[in-house]
């Protein structure tokens, strides 16, 4: 990791030389500690070091109460590429220069098209930016490149919270290598109730404490990457079947369950080191006694995060353009609540222009002391000094090294790896699985796509011909015809082996995991007329309740790449299958449930796997 | 790494010199480097320089597999150059400067951007096809058009533009070409090649006149097999040659050879990439062409299916050719040339004239004295706000009006609120309408918007169908993408009788038709007519402001299509 030192050396000699009048916060395992360099200390810069003071407090000084204000809202930036005179830009330079945001959050776009941007942006600010985005499983969670991580439960059911903490790592250092230094994650919510449509996969599961392990120890790989972590979504957005970029979800569960449950992976978030919190659009009446979201309770905010957890670092709302709020506060108003409530930063009010106004007037009414305020810029630039961004050769990364960082070898053989760690194979009546060589040959293989995505299940397809050369593959989807289905059905009645991918996707609005009935029906018909039917389940490991009859049931966790490549291996038995799972099935499984298969033949090696179209 | 970091700064230091007068000084100066470069080189690596490979410059690490085979390409074979394909602006702009580091002698790079860098990157000014430019009527347009898109390519470490298509579409059938070509008047073709290419080599990149010696006039794509072309040479002279000549005259760089036999031109049926007769005998002799021939893809079915691998790069040298454009094995090829050479097949002398007009060429666009580009300049050069305002102001100019029974467009807002719009997709793709279909939407929120596509089944048509009923306005845009290896670019035969059927409703019908202008052929009676030669969002934002008259239809048709319209039809309204 040569590279890495050296784009931050000369900072890291300038925060080595803060840092060694403090003892640094250290929550490293002593292998880890071996491993960190001078790039990670300026996280250990602990509080109130005299550099950091200085640069907080003079910059503070410097701020008017409007930008002050500024400092505490971060609005949305498409990531894809904009020429520096466009309209485009213009929108972007408009909440810089002239409402003075304090930071954004990115959607879209590429890597090299992210670092351009980030450098252009950072340029126009007077204060340096944080610049955040939901790169939970990965860059490619968001923008096109970058290493791709399976969901957070299916690390989990490989086992290790090691894994987590390599992935936060690896996250960090390619996020930095483009200049995104704030991180939307980890998902720190419990996956108690398997209607929840918002987390799903996106949870390290069922068991609080084992979450909070890998909570705890992905917070220790991002700081150690050198970006902020977050928490999200305060006070845990599990038990729900409510999305709330849809509706405001009620959670009524009472004190002594919650901070059972849904508290521990943020306790432990807390206790590694976590630099901010999210908090969610959700009611928890039974323990604030009211019906107002967590994002804008006092309660929640003031009492409950900052008064008994004693956290100290930044609390952001999520998206205030989100449904549960929209839905029940005009206009600014949920901006000026969060504030009030104690939020440090308003995340995406609908205008943020208008919010600073209204959060302005809520100050000069005396509503919101001015002490609040600056409390909050306070924390907001101390993440940035630790960042390193008071140093203005920091701000802008390097874009003649974006290629040897992002998607390093190591980093995408590390992803891999993990993804086929966690394929978890539930039941597995007359061994269907893995295909034996002689079986694979004579296998009618179904991806079914849940989602309106034209691409979904390419990679398993690709994978599949590439083992198993003029292998049968038929796709199936929400616009497929019942003359098409009656085809399937007929030929799967003649087939040794069926092996269906079924895939469902988790996304906002989305307000459902299941497959849609047609697709789920039409399997079940397949598992009725042949005795040798495998479902892979991608995404939702839920979807079993759908086929509960499937004869043998694989979870492969995600609907991305990565979990297509490791399902593959395994289905061919390259990989041992060794992944337990982190939930449990009501009905059907237990947590730590999985079938354990040794590998049968060698896999294909990374390098020959056909997922370029060509080169 | 360090070494890169002191070339960088090194480079820094230099302005950009591609825009240097030719004086004699530096023709001596250039002289000079090219007999010092070519004198290094080993025999293979002389070879090395003639040939060009694909290149994904999609996001790549460096360290990654897919990168190591472009390395390979580089350190292994020496290639002379690559073609980008896909990407975006910032990313192809850090692959071509990391393989140029990599490379002794400076690379080119190609790109097939005729009609700007969108047509293979996601970003970049997005123009109108040819036929779209020749529409609009005014050869300046693409005079402007050839240097917009050169200034974009450097920005980016691309030097080389594998255009302007200087084919002469007389055939509507013609499934490769169709509205790539500035359309069926030979002279008029030359007149917008000659601009396009002028502006191209103002702004310091290689224009390259493609397919030589016309693909106009098949209805085979060579993509798919050999295209064979009956003419003699008589018409060859007076009609596909006239732009090729033009912009020869106008001092054009670089001829692109095609996978197309003219046997009654030559008595035999040899692609004119792998033809003397073409190459050499006609280009070299005839045209007096002293540029850079490079053959079309030796990986297209005209050519693998006849020739084996190695063979067809010996002969498309032995031809006359400068540039062997990916041979499917690129080590196989300089095995093969280097290996006819020693056998006396081909002399070295004659490898070495086509290396000299490579490194000149390198040496002319300024590739010897800075072969890198500002990764940081990139978006102060993508996508200027003029440049896409030109390209916009093109294709407005472009879209044609053939018929306008009752006046049908413009439509004024009130019947636009109340109309039909049914966008027929012919492909399975998503950006088939995706632009015209909110830009409809915003202007008549309340008019009913359809889009169908090759999925649609029999019932969604006829729903469809039933509903036309209650509109007495009816708009169809149809969108057929041309496209290698298609085949064709007619409206799928359910989709043209449904046409007709929304025809025979006896409703006031308007087709828009994105893509191809002889769609109409398919549908002969409709009263109202549109043709925008193109279905990328340039076009789709330019009939929008047109059918809502926010810009007056001007264009004027550069092709006749057979028993219905002439070249130059068009209503002003």
């Amino acid at each position: 990791m040569n590279f890495y030192r050296n784009i931050h050396f000369k900072f890291a000699v300038t925060a080595l030389n803060v840092a060694l009048c403090i003892a640094p916060f250290n929550f490293a395992s002593a292998q880890t500690r071996a491993r960190r360099t001078n790039v990670v200390q300026r996280h250990d810069v602990a509080k109130g070091s005299a550099a950091e003071k200085q640069w907080v407090e003079s910059t503070l000084k410097s701020l008017t109460l409007r930008e002050r204000i500024g400092q505490m809202i971060v609005t949305g930036a498409i990531g894809e590429y904009k020429n520096v005179n466009s309209d485009k830009f213009a929108e972007i330079r408009k909440q810089i220069v002239e409402n003075k945001l304090g930071g954004f959050v990115f959607y879209r776009g590429d890597v090299l098209e992210l670092a351009a941007l980030t450098n252009e942006m950072q340029k126009l600010s007077k204060v340096p930016l944080l610049m955040a985005a939901d790169f939970e499983r990965g860059l490619p969670m968001q923008i096109r490149s970058g290493t791709s991580f399976t969901h957070n439960m299916g690390i989990a059911a490989a086992g290790d919270p090691q894994m987590s903490y390599r992935k936060g790592r690896i996250i960090a250092e390619e996020m930095r290598a483009i200049g995104i230094n704030w991180l939307y994650g980890p998902v720190s919510d419990v996956a108690n109730n398997p209607g929840n449509t918002m987390v799903n996969v996106r949870s390290y599961g069922e068991d609080p404490g084992r979450a909070a392990e890998f909570v705890a120890a992905e917070v220790r790989g991002l700081k150690d990457g050198g970006v902020l972590s977050t928490a999200k979504h305060f006070p845990g957005h599990g038990d729900t079947p409510i999305d709330s970029h849809i509706d405001m979800p009620v959670i009524n569960i009472k004190r002594d369950r919650f901070e059972q449950v849904e508290l521990a992976p943020f306790k432990a978030a807390i206790a590694a080191g976590l630099d901010s919190i999210m908090t969610a659009h959700i009611a928890l009446p039974e323990i604030t006694g009211d019906d107002v979201p967590a994002s804008l309770s006092p309660k929640i905010n003031t009492d409950l995060i900052r008064g008994e957890l004693n956290f100290d670092g930044i609390i952001t709302t999520d998206s205030l353009g989100m449904g549960a709020i929209l839905k029940h506060y005009k206009g600014e108003e949920g901006a000026v609540r969060a504030i009030e409530a104690g939020a440090d930063v308003a995340l995406l009010p609908p205008n943020p222009k208008l919010a600073i106004d209204a959060i302005e007037q809520a100050v000069v009414r005396g509503e919101i002391p001015r002490e609040q305020i600056d409390r909050s810029v306070r924390r907001l630039l101390r993440a940035k000094f630790r960042l390193g961004l008071a140093d203005a050769k920091n701000r802008r990364v390097d874009l003649n090294r974006v290629n040897q960082v992002v998607e390093l070898q190591d980093n995408v053989r590390a992803a891999n790896e993990i993804a086929e760690k966690s394929i978890t194979l539930f039941r597995n009546e007359n061994n269907i699985l893995p295909l034996t060589a002689a079986a694979a040959k004579k296998v009618l293989f179904i991806i079914a796509a849940g989602d309106d995505d034209a691409d979904q299940g390419n990679v398993l397809k690709a994978a599949i011909e590439q083992r198993s050369a003029g292998a049968r593959i038929a796709k199936v989807d929400r616009r497929t015809t019942e003359k098409e289905y009656d085809a399937l059905i007929d030929e799967a009645k003649r087939a040794d082996t069926v092996v269906v991918a079924a895939f469902v996707k988790r996304a906002a609005l989305k307000g459902t995991v299941e497959l849609p009935q047609s697709e789920a029906e039409f399997i079940r018909e397949l598992i009725d007329d042949n005795r040798n039917v495998a479902v892979v389940a991608f995404g939702s490991p839920y979807q079993l309740q759908q086929f509960p009859k499937a004869r043998s049931y694989m979870a492969a966790w995600a609907v991305e790449d990565v979990a297509q490549l490791a399902a593959a291996r395994a289905i061919f038995g390259e990989t041992s299958i060794r992944g337990r799972s982190p939930v449990s099935l009501p009905g059907f499984f237990k947590i730590g449930d999985g079938i354990q298969i040794a590998r049968k033949k060698d896999r294909l090696s990374d390098a020959k796997e056909k997922t370029e179209i060509f080169n | 790494m360090k070494k890169s970091l002191v070339l960088f700064v090194l480079i820094g230091l230099f302005a950009p010199q591609y825009l240097f007068a030719q004086t004699p000084r530096n023709d001596k100066q250039s002289a000079q480097w090219v007999e010092k470069a070519l004198k290094e080189l080993s025999l293979r690596e002389k070879i090395g320089q003639m040939i060009n490979v694909p290149f994904n410059t999609e996001f790549t690490n460096f360290n990654s597999d897919r990168f190591a085979r472009i390395r390979w390409q580089i350190e292994q074979n020496k290639v002379g150059g690559f073609t980008v394909f896909r990407g975006e602006a910032n990313a192809i702009a850090a692959l071509t400067n990391e393989a140029q580091r990599l490379s002794k002698i400076p690379l080119f790079f190609s790109a097939d951007y005729e009609r700007g860098l969108r047509m293979q990157s996601r970003t970049g000014t997005s123009f109108t096809t040819n036929m779209g430019v020749a529409a609009a009527g005014d050869p300046q347009a693409a005079y402007r058009q050839g240097k917009i898109i050169c200034d974009e390519m450097r920005a980016i470490g691309v030097n080389w533009l594998f255009g302007p298509v200087a084919d002469i579409n007389n055939n509507p059938d013609n499934p490769v070409i169709n509205i790539r070509s500035y359309g069926a008047d030979p002279t008029s073709v030359g007149e917008f090649v000659t601009a396009l290419s002028r502006g191209v080599k103002e702004r310091g990149c290689l224009a390259t006149l493609k397919h030589f010696p016309g693909h106009g006039d098949t209805a085979t794509d060579s993509h798919i097999g050999l295209s064979v072309v009956p003419i003699d040479r008589k018409r060859l002279d007076a009609v596909e040659l006239v732009p090729f000549k033009m912009a020869i005259n106008g001092g054009v760089d670089s001829v692109m050879t095609a996978h197309v036999a003219v046997p009654n031109v030559t008595g035999d049926n040899l692609p004119g990439t792998l033809s003397p007769k073409i190459s050499t005998d006609i280009l070299r002799g005839d045209l007096k062409f002293d540029g850079i021939i490079t053959t079309d893809s030796m990986e297209m079915g005209a050519i693998t299916k006849n020739y084996p691998n190695g063979q067809s790069a010996v002969m498309a040298i032995k031809a006359g050719a400068d540039v062997v454009l990916f041979p499917p094995d690129p080590e196989k090829a300089i095995n093969a040339i280097e290996e006819a050479v020693k056998k006396g097949e081909i002399t070295e002398e004659r490898i070495n004239q086509s290396v000299r007009r490579l490194l000149a060429a390198k040496y002319r666009i300024g590739l010897v004295q800075d072969r890198f580009v500002d990764l940081s300049q990139v978006n102060h050069k993508i996508e200027q706000p003029e440049n896409v305002k030109e390209a916009n102001a093109t294709a407005e100019r472009s879209i044609t009006l053939l018929r306008n029974g009752d006046n049908f467009f413009p439509l004024p807002a009130g019947k636009a609120d109340s109309a039909l719009f049914v966008v027929i997709a012919a492909d399975d793709d998503a950006m088939e309408g995706s632009v015209l279909i909110p830009e409809i939407q915003r202007r008549a929120p309340r008019a009913k918007v359809i889009r169908l596509d090759p999925r649609s089944t029999p019932d969604e048509y006829r729903k469809v169908l039933s509903d036309a009923a209650a509109y007495s306005t009816i708009v169809i845009a149809p969108f057929v993408k041309r496209a290698a290896l298609k085949g064709t670019v007619a409206l799928p035969e359910n989709q043209a009788d449904f046409v007709k059927q929304l025809l025979n409703t006896g409703k006031s019908v308007g087709v828009v038709a994105f893509g191809s202008p002889y769609l109409i052929r398919q549908f002969r009676d409709v009263k109202t007519y549109v043709v925008t030669y193109a279905i990328e969002d340039v076009a789709q934002f330019a009939a929008a402001r047109a059918i809502f008259g926010e810009v007056p239809f001007s264009g004027r048709l550069p092709v006749a299509v057979p028993g219905l319209f002439e070249i130059g039809a068009g209503v002003a309204k």
